[in-house]
C-alpha cells in the first residue's frame, strides 16, 4: 500500500491556507470566463493609463491561466 | 477615477463570490501540485480584481515566497494582515517571510501574538501550531 505524504510535509505554508471553493465548478464557468477574457482584452486596447493597463493585464493573465488549465485555448494574438 | 479605470473596473465588478472562491481553489491546487508560477499569475489577477479577498493575498504571499520573491511575499502577507488583523494564518505567513528577510522585530511581535492565541486555545489548527514551532526555532536561531 502506497503511503500518501501529509500536506504539511510537502508544503507547510500551503497547509495553513484556508480551504474554500471548488475547482470542479470552474468547468461550468468556461463560457462566462471566456467572455470575460475577451472583454478584458478588448478593454486593454482602449486603455491608456498605466495603472488601468496593469490591472487589466493582471486580470487577462489570470483568465488565460484558468482557461489554459481548463484546456480552452484563447486565440493567440487575437487581441494583441 | 479616470474613464479608463472606471470602464475597466466595471468589467471586473461582476465576479461572483462563488467564482472568487473557485478561482482561489484552483490557485491553491496549483500550489499543492508545484505549479507555482501558474498559481502566482492567477493570484495576482485575483487580488487585483478582488482586492479585499484575504485568502487570495495569503496564497499570493505563499506563491511569491516559493518563487523566492521575499519582499513581495512580505508585502502580500502584510496586506492580508491589514485586511484581517486577527488572522493567525496571515500572522504565521508574515513571520516566515519576516524571518527570511531578517526582520526579527516583526517576527517577534507576531510570534508573541500567536503564542497567546495558541495558549488561549483560540488557535488549534495542528498545522499552524507545527509551523509556529518551526518559526520559533528559526527565530531563536537567528
Amino acid at each position: 500500500m502506497a503511503l500518501t505524504p501529509e500536506p504539511f510535509s510537502l508544503s507547510p505554508l500551503v497547509s495553513v491556507l484556508p480551504t474554500v471553493g471548488n475547482v470542479s465548478r470552474l468547468e461550468s464557468l468556461v463560457s462566462s470566463l471566456f467572455a470575460r477574457y475577451e472583454t478584458v482584452e478588448a478593454l486593454r486596447e482602449d486603455t491608456d493609463t498605466p495603472e488601468a493597463r496593469t490591472k487589466l493585464a493582471n486580470e487577462a493573465a489570470m483568465l488565460r491561466q484558468i482557461l489554459d488549465w481548463l484546456a480552452v485555448q484563447p486565440e493567440e494574438g487575437a487581441h494583441e | 477615477m479616470s474613464r479608463e479605470n472606471s470602464a475597466a473596473d466595471s468589467a471586473r465588478a461582476s465576479y461572483s463570490k462563488e467564482e472568487q472562491l473557485d478561482i482561489y481553489a484552483l490557485a491553491k491546487m496549483c500550489l499543492e501540485t508545484g505549479q507555482i508560477k501558474r498559481a502566482e499569475v492567477i493570484l495576482r489577477g485575483l487580488t487585483t480584481v478582488v482586492p479585499d479577498f484575504v485568502p487570495g493575498w495569503l496564497a499570493l504571499s505563499v506563491a511569491q515566497s516559493s518563487l523566492s520573491d521575499m519582499d513581495a511575499a512580505y508585502e502580500s502577507a502584510r496586506h492580508a494582515l491589514k485586511l484581517q488583523t486577527d488572522s493567525p494564518a496571515a500572522m504565521i505567513i508574515l513571520v516566515t517571510t519576516a524571518l527570511s528577510l531578517g526582520d526579527q522585530s516583526t517576527a517577534g511581535t507576531y510570534l508573541g501574538e500567536l503564542k497567546d492565541l495558541i495558549d488561549q486555545g483560540v488557535v488549534n489548527d495542528p498545522n499552524l501550531i507545527r509551523l509556529f514551532k518551526m518559526q520559533m526555532v528559526r527565530y531563536h536561531g537567528q
